[in-house]
């Protein structure tokens, strides 16, 4: 089952998949509750429809990674219809090593002088 | 009726039939899906279309409603597409589940059967060859049928391990799978000859063939090459199973299933040596010490079987890496 398999051999996650986990990495939260993390972590330049992301919360519930959570925040200031999800420990491993996996690229980017501000090649450093 | 008003109501009412529409496309999406996340979904479209139309009036909803009908279509057609996958593959593990189970159960029972007949010759050289030899013919007859249901089993293991086989566990299992239909070709030409001519035999080793052409010697030798290249196949397999462990228990049963030929090898090899100018005790010890050999496998396909029930009943569980759509957008 996947939840044995060491995280390392479910990467590379999907962009849905990891901005899901990153939402829930600090809050248990229901699914509006996600996309707006996710639009206020990408500056809005990442947006997901509702289905992509139950289609992703659905793959995530079965591979063990995040779990519906019993309880509410706060039940009488809430919908009690939403459901809301918060990340297992599987799940966070799988996260950090999907995390390490692109700080490793962004490393070999700058390395390549492949970042804005790293290359010496002009109009490449970020001005013009 | 100020025009502030007029725009909120029509916006209230473009809302509400904008929930409503949306409601009625999730029918796109596969039933156990839609029943499991409908509500859910229409939820997140009513809050995600009300925010655009606050902060952007109509533009901001038109804007979404393109954003939800591109990720309706790719997502419900995505989702259909891996519920199709998933029931056939369930359905290839439930086969290839009952087929090790069922293989491996007929093949304990004939060398069980064998085994006691034997110890019962060994202390009671009166008990009667014939009956003997029934359950000898019997296993003959059935080592090539029993090579299909292995063959259905491994196809089943296939499909099990699909998502995380990698490159070497598709070759191990494509060897296994092959080496399987060649030992069931090379068993089933020697059972057909066997079998044809089992009366022939005054003991369990001690038969007169009439075998001018030499089919039986051929179908004995493409069927060790079968069975060679199965034994390849499933250490390989057998690897990738124990490294990446997609069975939910009993990963290592693989590796040992390919191994087994070894111990089967070893047996034929005491046997080849032991036979030579041996009573009738001795050819009984013989017997008994190959059908133990064939009894280990035997036990390794029940298990085998039982582990690929494991997850579930035959149940998939898919990688979270399997493609979603995302929908970047450039503000």
């Amino acid at each position: 089952m996947s939840q044995d398999q060491p995280p390392e051999a479910l990467l590379p996650l999907t962009p849905a998949v990891f901005h899901i986990l990153l939402a829930l990495s600090t809050a248990e939260r229901h699914g509006y509750g996600i996309m707006q993390e996710i639009a206020a972590t990408t500056g809005n330049q990442m947006r997901i429809g509702p289905g992509t992301l139950y289609r992703s919360i659905k793959q995530l519930l079965s591979a063990g990674m995040i779990t519906e959570a019993n309880e509410r925040p706060d039940p009488e200031m809430d919908d009690e219809r939403r459901r809301y999800y918060r990340l297992t420990q599987h799940g966070r491993k799988v996260a950090q090593a999907e995390a390490l996996r692109l700080a490793r690229l962004v490393r070999a980017a700058e390395a390549r002088r492949l970042l804005p501000g790293t290359s010496s090649e002009p109009g490449m450093d970020g001005t013009l | 009726m100020n025009a502030t008003q007029t725009n909120g109501s029509r916006s209230s009412w473009a809302l509400r039939f904008s929930v409503a529409l949306y409601g009625r496309l999730l029918v796109m999406y596969p039933r156990s899906f839609r029943r499991e996340y409908g509500t859910q979904m229409l939820q997140v479209f009513r809050d995600c279309s009300r925010e655009a139309a606050r902060t952007r009036g109509p533009v901001g909803l038109c804007r979404y409603w393109l954003v939800a009908t591109s990720d309706l279509i790719v997502s419900a057609l995505a989702e259909h597409r891996q519920e199709e996958m998933h029931m056939t593959r369930s359905r290839w593990i439930s086969l290839g589940s009952l087929s090790a189970a069922l293989g491996g159960g007929i093949a304990v029972l004939f060398a069980t059967i064998q085994i006691l007949m034997s110890i019962a010759q060994l202390l009671d050289e009166q008990s009667g060859i014939g009956l003997a030899l029934f359950p000898a013919h019997l296993a003959f007859w059935a080592a090539p049928a029993l090579w299909v249901l292995y063959i259905l089993a491994l196809v089943g293991l296939q499909a099990h391990g699909a998502d995380q086989m990698r490159i070497l566990g598709w070759v191990g299992i494509t060897f296994a799978i092959l080496g399987g239909v060649i030992a069931g070709l090379g068993n089933g030409v020697t059972s057909t000859v066997l079998y044809s001519q089992a009366n022939s035999c005054v003991s369990l080793l001690d038969c007169n063939f009439y075998d001018p052409g030499g089919y039986m010697m051929m179908g004995y030798m493409v069927g060790l090459l079968g069975s060679a290249l199965f034994a390849i196949g499933m250490v390989l397999y057998g690897i990738v199973a124990l490294r990446r462990r997609f069975l939910a228990w009993g990963n290592w049963i693989p590796l040992v299933l390919g191994l087994t030929p070894l111990l089967l090898i070893a047996a034929s090899v005491i046997a080849a040596i032991a036979s030579g100018g041996t009573d009738y005790a001795g050819s009984q010890k013989i017997a008994i010490v190959l059908d133990t050999a064939a009894l280990v496998p035997a036990i390794f396909w029940v298990l085998l079987g039982l582990a690929m029930r494991g997850n579930g009943h035959g149940q998939v569980v898919m990688p979270p890496t399997s493609p979603a759509p995302v929908e970047p957008i450039v503000s």
